[in-house]
């Protein structure tokens, strides 16, 4: 009896431990990457009442940003280490948590109250989310004041964090994606750059006969397809639909042009332009085809291509205009992209300084050396020079603000974020073949439940 | 003198509950009472809705696609975690192969010990279609290759067999302790009687290992309920929603879609599955607690 009793006992407490473990590793991962964060924070808290050498009350400031890597790390921590050289009043903390942790991280802050008081944010939805529930400070007066500021940089920027009536936080660097193709093996095959699809169909074809793959193409995680519909949408829509579609308060997405430009991606997957297995091939391994000319073209981030040029030779790679689509009649050479932000709370005690050191870091100085030193693409006007980039890059760029009909904000930031889930988990189904109508439809559902909570006054 | 000792006695398991209160139950009953709201991160008002979570649990697809993958996540689990860990714990602890035993052990057990993260970022590199190791040794010994892991028919149980590879040796190592603690005589007194190796395994370690056996079958089930880390790590519940299952759309539904009313209701959902098949699972089983 009693040995039945203990292994009763054994089986609860292993249950429990099962639970724990579980639970342990879930915990794990998304703290994994903040584990160097946590000490961070962990200082910070000791440090909130810290005293200057001259006994004046020190300004804390926590900053949260989105760049652990590495190479982008000691930049961050630069950044913040000269701005308190110049002002030793001041504390900056900083934080720094992945890609996936961050929207889980911020999520979880901004439901316990807490958010840091500089902290980062993707654009569109993602930003809107924080103005409408009074999370962020109102950046306009400070903007109005400061007209040198606002020159320095481009409007285009500026437009994405107005949002709600008020700017909602301060760009700070961008990232395009970009067609990129190897001359070498273009010259190989004796085909051109296409400029319609139906080039582009007829160019795949040929490549494939000398045996290599056309487009290197790897949707896992599944942002790689979702940069393609932003690509291919406004072709087919119309920027200014894709962007009023975007709204959660009135976004429809009942556009004809939605079908059919899902149902031209899948005609490219259909006509062999891109490699089998799509679905499981991650996007780094689609690069690697790339790098190793086993690929003639890829379609990803253009601050890659100075790693690209590295791999390739300088002589060997290449850029596109994104090809369009034959008849289409929407905006057609939009290029996908966005950029990142920084937003300030509103429950912060220092607003000037937060802001100040906004001004700081988005200064014409410290973004040439983002760009020297990460490779990321800073927003300051002329930043982006021979001196700074790859002198591709500085081509495309110029492309993109000189002639393009502009950038269109990633699928996967821009809308709200149930209809933005609802395509991310089409995407996938959308290479496998799935009904173009019937993504949409299933977009239109979702978007009628969001549309109505909206005028609900949620 | 006995009342000193029961405050005593109280005293002691006063903080273990208070504890266990605290972490346990009343997020329990939180969570089941912000399932009746619908509410986001950002926000701080939330709205109430009543049943209206609840009863969308019922209209969406997901959430059947979902019980189907934990199902047959349970029924793998069941077969190599407690079937055949306790075949593999019968055969390591047999003679023939005691002198060896340490050495599969813990081959069969250092699995268990990598971290979920790894291994499915591992196994992903395994199952890939253009560089992974598997397909050429399916195609080798001239059984189909398949797109493991971006195949809607296929993803689920690429991601079921992981966790098989990775947990079957820690269960088996459980058995081979219960094993351990059948007495010999049992053994020899069927061998007299003229037993062979399959009889005593049918007549004598099962009937003598069943606590150990319900045990792993309750834990494993239960596991298999609320798996997360592998199907997050390896398709997120992809292709589509292929396979999703309730913790990965819980997640889903939480951090990414922001619902988080929602997400309460799948975890309402989650703790009435898993709390009714412990259940009956140590109801059947016939433990007798005095």
């Amino acid at each position: 009896m009693k040995k039945k009793m203990a292994l009763l006992a054994a089986a609860v407490m292993g249950m429990s431990l099962l639970a724990g473990c579980s639970g342990g590793e879930t915990a794990e991962q998304t703290t994994a990457s903040e584990a160097a964060a946590a000490g961070d924070t962990a200082a910070a808290e000791g440090e909130t009442q810290a005293q200057s050498a001259d006994g004046e009350e020190k300004i804390v400031l926590n900053w949260l940003h989105r760049y652990p890597e590495e190479r982008y790390v000691d930049y961050f921590q630069g950044l913040a280490d000269s701005y308190m050289a110049e002002h030793p009043n001041v504390q900056i903390n900083i934080e720094v948590v992945g890609d996936i942790a961050m929207k889980d991280k911020l999520k979880v802050m901004a439901g316990g109250g807490e958010m840091p008081d500089i902290f980062y944010s993707w654009p569109g939805e993602f930003a809107g989310q924080f103005a409408r529930n009074g999370l962020v400070l109102d950046l306009t007066p400070y903007i109005e004041a400061d007209p040198e500021w606002k020159d320095s940089i481009s409007d285009v920027f500026w437009d994405y964090v107005e949002m709600y009536d008020m700017h909602v936080g301060v760009p700070f660097r961008y990232s395009l994606s970009v067609m990129e193709y190897n001359k070498k093996i273009f010259e190989e095959c004796g085909v051109e750059v296409p400029e319609t699809f139906s080039e582009l169909k007829e160019v795949c074809a040929v490549l494939k006969e000398h045996g290599y793959i056309p487009i290197a193409f790897g949707d896992n995680p599944n942002w790689p397809t979702a940069h393609y519909l932003t690509q291919m949408f406004p072709q087919f829509v119309g920027q200014d639909v894709y962007e009023a579609d975007c709204n959660a308060a009135t976004g429809t997405w009942t556009d004809p042009g939605y079908v059919e430009a899902i149902e031209t991606l899948q005609d490219l997957v259909n006509s062999g332009c891109f490699n089998d297995n799509i679905n499981s091939l991650s996007y780094d391994q689609a690069t690697l085809l790339f790098y190793e000319e086993k690929a003639a073209m890829l379609y990803g981030g253009s601050m890659a291509m100075e790693t690209a040029a590295d791999e390739l030779g300088d002589e060997n790679l290449g850029w596109m205009k994104f090809p369009v689509a034959d008849g289409a009649d929407g905006t057609l050479n939009t290029v996908c992209g966005g950029c990142d932000l920084f937003l300030v709370s509103s429950a912060t005690e220092h607003p000037d300084e937060a802001v100040d050191f906004l001004k700081f870091i988005t200064n014409k100085e410290n973004q040439m050396e983002l760009a020297k030193q990460t490779g990321l693409q800073p927003i300051a006007k002329d930043t982006i020079t021979e001196e700074t980039a790859h002198k591709l890059i500085v081509e495309f760029n110029d492309y993109t603000f000189d002639e393009s009909d502009g950038i269109t904000t990633w699928l996967d930031t821009a809308p709200e974020s149930r209809i933005k889930d609802k395509f991310l988990e089409n995407l996938m189904l959308i290479i496998d073949g799935k009904d173009a109508g019937e993504v949409m439809k299933e977009i239109q559902e979702v978007a009628a439940t969001v549309r109505a909570e909206f005028a609900e006054g949620n | 003198m006995i009342k000193g000792r029961k405050r005593t006695i109280v005293l002691f398991l006063l903080p273990a509950f208070l504890f266990i209160a605290l972490f346990v139950y009343v997020p329990i009953i939180l969570n089941f009472y912000y399932s009746m709201f619908r509410w986001s991160a950002f926000s701080a008002d939330k709205v109430f809705i009543g049943m209206d979570n609840i009863t969308r649990l019922f209209q969406d697809p997901t959430i059947g696609i979902c019980i189907k993958n934990n199902l047959i996540y349970a029924v793998f689990s069941v077969a190599f975690q407690v079937g055949l860990a306790l075949v593999l714990a019968a055969v390591l602890e047999d003679k023939l192969f005691r002198g060896s035993q340490p050495f599969f052990r813990t081959v069969y057990f250092l699995p268990s010990l990598i971290s979920v993260t790894v291994v499915g970022l591992l196994w992903q590199m395994i199952y890939s279609p253009i560089f992974g190791l598997l397909n050429p040794i399916l195609r080798m010994m001239g059984l189909p290759a398949s797109d493991w892991l971006g195949s809607q028919t296929w993803a689920i149980f690429a991601v079921t067999m992981v966790s098989q590879w990775q947990y079957t040796g820690y269960t088996m190592v459980l058995f081979i302790v219960a094993l351990q603690k059948i007495p010999e005589d049992l053994y020899e007194a069927a061998t007299i009687d003229g037993a062979g190796r399959i009889q005593k395994f049918f007549y004598i370690t099962i009937p003598q290992a069943k606590e150990m056996i319900i045990v792993n079958m309750v834990i494993t089930v239960i596991g298999s309920f609320k798996v997360f880390d592998e199907v997050y790590v390896m398709t997120s519940g992809g292709p589509g929603v292929a396979s999703q299952v309730l913790g990965s759309y819980l997640y889903r539904a939480a951090f990414s879609s922001d619902e988080m009313g929602y997400a309460a209701a799948i975890a309402t959902l989650l703790f009435v599955i898993t709390f009714v098949l412990s259940l009956i699972q140590i109801k059947a089983s016939n433990i007798e607690t005095e």
